[in-house]
């Protein structure tokens, strides 16, 4: 039976030209989704290697001069100043890029994936962020996530719409409720194939996103299988809304309402109103805090030495014999910088903390918005979540005070900073392990299961 | 047509499936007018304590030399105006602070979408938000049968048997769905208006701007009206009307608007921050560096110095020559900054010209342009506050190296300090709103994409006449 009805519908499709354009466009948006990722996940990866060939240069300049130094010298070269050092090397941290970012750009086109890691230069001072258009921002892009969340569902919606009623209003039904097998089977059979010819363009889109992205740095197949059983369990969930809302049995006008309606309220209304409420619960960036972050900066400048001397002792307590040997000035310019980034990440911490409170009330409305729990679970696989960021940005924060205490109690301490000490020191390397916790399932297994319990029970029903 | 008119705005009335949804939309005005009041009191408190203190600050400095205080430096906050509690426009993707300093211009920081996250995306609800998308949602559903359903219930002969033209028909449906939503659309604007004064506590309202925005909207809706009735009179059955319209809705509302943002960006790709800094450096470096005394072209300033006080070392010279020069590298560090970031900000207007020009494919794109200029969210309202802040930043540094030099320090004394009440006597920085016709000028290009619009579907409906199919 399913040969028969998959030949008649495979007729249906091949006599309406309108569904076959419909299918052609639909196909053509996906590898332009495919695309869209792509040149962003290019552009990102240009920054970044235009930021280590910065560093690069930088790293092997003081190489070279270290190496030159003469160590019997009691005059100190300038690189040995921590300060210069820093300036002259150009660190920068960078956020490891993942192929899956490519199919959901998630807010990576808003996220710093550069960040500089000088201690010398304020954290927030963007000098790697890119330049952005926000009419763009605001407008989205049309990236493979946004193609299976908004656009499959609404070809799907397009192509069943009329399932029943087509046949009821043509007068086919009738003689179906005549043939051996159960109408409700033959219907059921009908909308799944219909549903697979809805999904055929996302299938084409895993297959030509498998082969490109394969080839990429850091590709993970399980990840990229991840990625797309969340997507085909989404479109499942709409499978079950439309076999709900078609069994109700409206005229095909009513049908159309009611699914698009319900594409409307999931996909628009609900997410919308959502984040009204969340930005009225959880505001954002305050301003205030940026001013007196910059208050504390200048008051940190001011601060008596005995006091940095203080701070500095506690943790190199060996110092203490050694302090008349030690540059005070340095000293000095020591406690400023590590009480600096010890002042960001209070600054960072208490900046985050909105949003990160904002993206836990996020993942609790996700069972009244599906939709959403979707983007966060692409967006958690292809380390394009706020989470990610915020981890990077805390690992910069924190890398920028190992590299203060590392290199001043390197080269403080010792009559020359060697270059075996320019390769020791610490190398920014964060860990995205906490980032990915489980992902939010329940809630599209819950818009998987509810309309076929409602089915049911309106079957038990009539 | 008076008949049809009436007839139209009592079937409507008595109609379930238009009480509902009417009823919805109210429900979402509500929501969103309560919603955007309270946003708009917080932020509007918010910006108001941060611009004192950021003064109060300033003001507290105490003894100071003046080339620290350029350092220290100022911020500038995005402003908020009622009409951004209309339409937010760009402004959670712009940044939120700007730093004012000696030697550098900035840029904006800190946009509220950067802590945010990938949700957000998926599009926050405000007034004009409801008005450019939903409202035409609720045309459609209203509107999708005007003609079809009468066609199908055998009306249309009945109709035309008893003398009814074709364009009286369609103009009368047209004008009853128009009454109908702009009675929806000012009740909307009612709740939206009171709402904001309950919250705020502000009852003094932009009137132009408001009855210019407003007026913008329901013309924008006549438009979609319009289109609707005379899809529904070309097409055969109500279901196939629905479809279309619906699927035109997602192409013209959820689909075309991000293909032409990707389309402008390929055509014209915003250049690295890396060739930007390099190309930057490589101007600046040309110029004098203010705190290098080895620099070539310090000393060759030092030197006209000394020839214009008709002295023989830096030390006699009755001014400080430290502030001269770091003003000399500031005018020619202006002229570079404005080099660059022209280009710069030349390609995002170029990119977004594309979607001036698409307004006469999609009216969306226009009508979402226009409604940003008027509540002085779009780029052209960023790019000027920008120019006005760098304007001051401008007026603050000429100010600190003209007191450097002139206020009766000697070169090389860095330690030279103002006396604290100096600091009153620099201006705050201000920020006027644009006039309501120079923000309307930027849009010509979509104003006259409206009215195309407004043309060819007037053609389109009397050049029914005798068309409709019975």
């Amino acid at each position: 039976m399913l040969i028969t009805l998959f030949r008649f519908e495979w007729k249906l499709i091949l006599r309406s030209k309108s569904r076959l354009l419909a299918w052609l466009i639909f196909c053509l948006i996906g590898f332009y989704s495919f695309e869209q990722g792509n040149a962003l996940y290019r552009f990102h990866a240009i920054s970044a290697d235009s930021a280590m060939v910065k560093q690069e240069r930088g790293i092997s300049s003081i190489r070279r001069t270290l190496d030159t130094i003469q160590i019997t010298s009691t005059e100190r070269h300038s690189l040995e100043d921590p300060f210069y050092l820093d300036w002259q090397e150009q660190t920068v941290a960078l956020k490891p890029q993942d192929p899956l970012s490519v199919l959901s750009i998630g807010q990576s086109d808003i996220y710093l994936s550069v960040r500089s890691a000088r201690f010398t230069v304020p954290v927030f001072n963007n000098n790697f962020a890119e330049f952005k258009n926000p009419e763009q921002l605001l407008a989205g892009t049309i990236d493979a996530a946004f193609f299976i969340v908004f656009l499959i569902p609404l070809f799907f919606i397009a192509i069943t719409y009329n399932l029943y009623s087509a046949d009821r209003e043509s007068g086919v039904y009738t003689l179906l409720r005549i043939q051996a097998e159960k109408t409700e089977q033959v219907m059921f059979l009908r909308l799944l194939i219909r549903w697979f010819f809805a999904l055929s363009p996302a299938i084409l889109l895993l297959l030509f996103s498998g082969m490109m992205l394969s080839g990429k740095k850091g590709f993970s197949l399980s990840d990229f299988a991840q990625w797309w059983a969340v997507a085909f369990l989404y479109l499942a969930g709409w499978l079950a809304i439309a076999g709900f809302i078609l069994r109700l049995r409206f005229s095909s006008l009513v049908s159309a309402i009611t699914l698009s309606g319900t594409w409307v309220v999931l996909l628009i209304v609900i997410p919308g109103l959502l984040n009204t409420w969340l930005d009225y619960r959880y505001p954002l960036t305050s301003k205030t805090e940026v001013t007196a972050f910059r208050d504390e900066d200048t008051k940190l400048w001011y601060v008596p030495l005995e006091e940095y001397k203080a701070h500095i002792y506690k943790e190199y307590p060996q110092w203490r014999a050694d302090s008349l040997r030690i540059d005070s000035n340095q000293l000095r310019t020591f406690g400023y910088f590590w009480l600096l980034t010890k002042k960001e990440k209070e600054f960072f911490t208490r900046l985050t903390d909105s949003g990160a409170a904002r993206a836990k009330a996020e993942t609790q409305s996700f069972w009244i918005n599906p939709a959403g729990a979707v983007l966060r679970c692409f967006s958690m696989i292809s380390g394009t979540s706020l989470a990610h960021q915020q981890l990077f940005d805390r690992s910069v924060i924190d890398y920028r005070e190992n590299r203060v205490k590392y290199l001043y109690s390197t080269s403080l301490p010792k009559p020359h900073f060697t270059a075996a000490d320019f390769a020791a020191a610490p190398s920014f390397q964060p860990d995205f392990s906490t980032a990915r916790k489980s992902l939010p399932l329940l809630p599209l297994l819950l818009m998987l299961f509810l309309p076929g319990l409602l089915t049911l029970f309106r079957k038990r029903e009539s | 047509m008076k008949a049809i008119f009436f007839h139209t705005l009592r079937s409507s009335w008595r109609q379930k499936k238009v009480q509902v949804l009417s009823a919805l939309l109210l429900l979402l005005f509500i929501a969103v007018a309560f919603n955007a009041a309270i946003s708009y009191s917080a932020r509007e408190a918010g910006f108001e304590k941060a611009r004192q203190e950021v003064r109060q600050a300033w003001l507290n400095q105490g003894p100071r030399n003046p080339h620290s205080s350029a350092h220290y430096g100022h911020y500038i906050f995005q402003p908020v105006n009622m009409m951004q509690f209309m339409d937010n426009g760009i402004r959670p993707y712009t940044g939120s602070v700007l730093r004012l300093e000696a030697h550098a211009q900035n840029e904006a920081a800190f946009s509220p979408a950067e802590g945010k996250s990938e949700m957000s995306r998926m599009g926050e609800m405000n007034f004009a938000w409801l008005l450019q998308v939903l409202v035409p949602l609720f045309i459609i559903l209203l509107g999708f049968n005007a003609v079809t359903e009468e066609r199908e219930n055998e009306n249309l002969k009945l109709l035309f048997t008893q003398g009814v033209s074709d364009r009286s028909f369609l103009w009368g449906k047209i004008l009853a769905y128009t009454a109908w939503v702009s009675a929806l659309v000012l009740a909307g604007l009612f709740i939206q208006l009171i709402s904001f004064a309950v919250v705020t506590g502000q009852w003094a309202l932009p009137g132009a701007a408001l009855i210019t925005w407003i007026s913008f909207y329901l013309a924008y809706h006549f438009l979609i009206i319009s289109s609707s009735v005379w899809l529904s009179s070309r097409i055969n059955s109500s279901s196939a009307s629905m479809v279309i319209q619906l699927a035109l809705w997602a192409g013209i509302f959820i689909i075309l608007p991000r293909m032409s943002a990707g389309a402008g960006a390929r055509l014209f790709p915003l250049e690295h921050k890396a060739v930007f800094t390099k190309a930057l450096r490589e101007d600046r470096e040309k110029g004098m560096d203010g705190h290098n005394p080895e620099d070539e072209r310090y000393k060759r300033f030092s030197d006209s110095l000394l020839k214009h006080y008709k002295v023989d070392s830096i030390q006699q010279l009755p001014v400080n020559a430290d502030g001269l020069i770091m003003q000399a590298d500031e005018e020619y560090a202006n002229l570079v900054y404005d080099k660059h970031f022209q280009r710069v900000r030349n390609t995002i207007r170029r990119q977004n010209s594309l979607s001036s020009y698409l307004s006469f494919l999609n009216p969306y794109l226009g009508i979402r342009n226009i409604s940003m200029g008027i509540c002085e969210s779009d780029y052209n309202s960023q790019l000027n506050l920008f120019g006005e802040a760098e304007t001051y930043r401008r007026y603050l540094i000429r100010e600190l190296n003209t007191k450097m030099a002139y206020g009766g320090s000697k070169t090389g004394d860095w330690d030279w300090k103002v006396d604290a009440s100096y600091w009153n006597t620099v201006k705050d920085f201000d920020y006027p709103s644009q006039p309501l016709l120079k923000r309307l000028g930027s849009y010509k290009t979509e104003i006259l994409a409206l009215a195309a619009w407004f043309v060819l579907l007037v053609l389109a409906i009397n050049k029914t006449t005798n068309r409709i199919i019975v």
